[in-house]
């Protein structure tokens, strides 16, 4: 159990080709760090120079006290579980397990212990003496969670564990992996793509783009209050749909003027800040999530809404949900409403959105107003 | 199970004929060499096709005792140290060359792919003072390390792309379970490669075990000949007992016959691996 500090993390590769861009992290023990962006973005670039796999081109890496920037993964203490499971196909699930505990020398019998108790845990007693060949991928990712466990690192460190599962696999593994978190108390450092995964698993989530930190937050701040276009387009699903528009003024007060002449009004505490700030006159993106969109006939709101008309192009039922697609303020518009609405493509729908929760973002610096 | 047209299966019966006559093709010489091991030199002149009118192992044992069988341990001991050999230093280097970054790493491989260009024929000389200069000369170390040394360039390129098919994160995962760079390729790349190790092995015992011309330059000593060296000297300078010399023959060659069986399955998953995902 450990706290690992980032600071000024650099990492150039040859060709002056930038991964990771002052990179800045403290990562509290026994927390959950979920890294995640689109690919590309550097996220498993900080979590192999943590596992020690990549060398750190400038700044400081602290695991508990120790800098470790120049120390081989093996001193670290840590554990890593790769996307394609990484098992040693040689041989059986007992001796990958124990692979590493009998590198450390540990007693045999100790092994033995440490292997059945987290056997035990995953489930997998039964599955011991067979090669990972003979696996099905649910059951090797849970070899490879167990080969972690066995070793009890100070920092769990897992690279898109769960993208080669099926879609059912990868929820159940979900939950199993936060429960695992729980009962062990260690600190872990999760890196995926996926935004769902971020936003149910990790205590904080570090959203990145082309090597940068965009935000570090906890989820459901950075749902409710994104920090830039970036991390309000990529956090939540279906993504929120982003508009341009003109910030214009009349008697009533201050609006936005979208792409097909409409008026979309926002909360009067955004209205002044609007103004206050000398956005009138300029262009902005405004964004509204999928949820944020009611079907007026079926979901009247009592705070402060507005609403906006279209013909809807194509219905998507999900069970409880239907999403609808269709034409909003001169962009494609996807509008998460409740089932019972029963709309149909070519139907003529009228939508109530919160007025509060229409997010506004500068069009320069893409920074949240 | 579907059920196949006529069209089909006529196509493959004509496939099955073509294969079996390659395959008579090639086991009938063998078979006629084995069998006519067992004949006596007139019966062998007289009556050449057909089978012996009496099964005399006399020949096999002729063949063993007069030489035969010392050559052939002769061959087991420079084979298997041929094959030692390579296989280390040429897993080290390709291991070395498919992992690492280092100055020099191409120059490196253009050189050992150079090797592969190299005809044995035109270092005989050169190695024939060499060998004598290092004072290995007429001993097993004189085949030992020039074979070693013809074998290694190829072995290296067949184990380089290999290595460099194999997942990286086994490797890293073994280094973050607390391995060394050395236990990296001791406990995990090379368990992981014993198809292709196979391949190679087989590829160098049989250069090795059949190899003529070093065999002939650099051993003088008729106690340290080769099997393919030594069965000339079942060949006498007035008159040969042909009969003992296909028995010895015989012998030299099923050896790695049996050799290529055993292995045979890991042989072809060495030649194909890669190709396929596994």
């Amino acid at each position: 159990m450990a706290n690992v500090s980032l600071k000024h993390i650099n990492k150039i590769y040859a060709g002056n080709i930038q991964a990771v861009k002052d990179f800045n992290l403290e990562i509290e023990d026994r927390e959950f760090i979920v890294l995640v962006g689109p690919s590309g973005c550097g996220k498993t670039t900080i979590l192999r120079m943590i596992a020690g796999l990549e060398d750190i081109t400038s700044g400081d890496l602290n695991i508990g006290e120790k800098r470790v920037n120049n120390m081989a993964p093996k001193d670290r203490d840590i554990a890593m579980v790769f996307q394609n499971y990484a098992l040693y196909p040689h041989m059986t699930v007992y001796e990958n397990m124990a692979f590493g505990l009998k590198i450390k020398k540990v007693p045999k019998k100790e092994i033995d212990a440490k292997i059945n108790e987290a056997a035990n845990i995953l489930e997998i007693s039964h599955l011991l003496k067979r090669t990972p060949k003979a696996l099905s991928g649910g059951q090797r990712q849970r070899v490879a969670l167990g080969r972690a466990i066995v070793r009890h690192p100070k920092v769990f460190l897992m690279d898109e564990p769960l993208s080669n599962l099926d879609a059912k696999l990868r929820v159940q593994m979900r939950t199993e992996i936060s429960k695992l978190h729980r009962k062990l108390q260690t600190t872990f450092v999760y890196v995926t793509h996926d935004q769902t995964e971020a936003m149910t698993m990790g205590s904080r989530i570090v959203i990145m783009k082309d090597g940068l930190v965009q935000q570090i937050d906890t989820p459901q701040n950075a749902y409710t209050n994104p920090a830039n276009l970036f991390v309000a387009g990529f956090i939540g699903s279906p993504q929120m749909n982003i508009y341009k528009g003109i910030v214009e003024e009349s008697r009533e007060g201050v609006y936005i003027r979208a792409a097909d002449s409409s008026r979309v009004l926002v909360s009067q505490e955004k209205a002044e800040s609007l103004k206050r700030r000398g956005y009138v006159g300029r262009e902005v993106y405004f964004g509204v999530r999928p949820e944020n969109f009611h079907d007026a006939d079926c979901d009247p709101l009592s705070d402060a809404f507005s609403d906006a008309e279209s013909v809807v192009e194509v219905a998507e039922l999900m069970g409880a949900e239907l999403y609808l697609v269709m034409n909003i303020w001169g962009c494609q518009t996807t509008a998460r409403v409740e089932a019972k609405s029963g709309k149909k493509a070519g139907d003529r729908v009228k939508l109530h959105y919160h007025r509060q929760k229409v997010y506004l973002f500068d069009k320069e610096t893409e920074m949240t107003l | 199970m579907q059920r196949t047209s006529v069209g089909t299966r006529l196509g493959r019966s004509l496939i099955w004929a073509g294969l079996c006559i390659y395959a008579a093709g090639i086991i009938y010489p063998f078979v006629w060499m084995f069998v006519s091991g067992f004949k006596t030199t007139s019966e062998l002149f007289n009556n050449t096709w057909a089978p012996p009118a009496h099964w005399n192992f006399q020949n096999y044992v002729d063949a063993w005792n007069q030489g035969v069988g010392r050559y052939f341990m002769n061959s087991v001991i420079v084979t298997l140290s041929t094959v030692v050999l390579t296989i280390f230093i040429s897993a080290a280097a390709a291991f070395a060359m498919s992992r690492f970054e280092f100055r020099g790493k191409k120059l490196m491989l253009v050189f050992v792919v150079g090797g592969l260009m190299l005809s044995p024929e035109v270092s005989v000389i050169s190695l024939y003072k060499l060998l004598q200069d290092m004072k290995i000369y007429n001993t097993y170390l004189s085949l030992i390390i020039p074979y070693t040394a013809f074998r290694v360039p190829f072995t290296i390129f067949l184990l380089r792309s290999y290595f460099l098919s194999l997942p990286r994160e086994v490797e890293e995962s073994a280094y973050i379970d607390g391995c060394g760079t050395f236990r990296v390729f001791w406990s995990i790349v090379l368990p992981m490669s014993k198809p292709i190790i196979a391949t190679a092995s087989l590829l160098t015992a049989m250069a090795a075990w059949n190899e003529f011309m070093f065999g002939l330059v650099f051993i003088e000593s008729d106690k340290l000949r080769t099997i393919p060296v030594g069965l000339m000297n079942l060949r006498g300078a007035f008159s040969t007992n042909w009969a003992v010399l296909l028995a010895g023959l015989s012998i030299s060659a099923s050896t790695m016959i049996v050799f290529f069986l055993l292995f045979q399955k890991k042989l072809i998953r060495g030649l194909t691996e890669g190709s396929v995902k596994g």
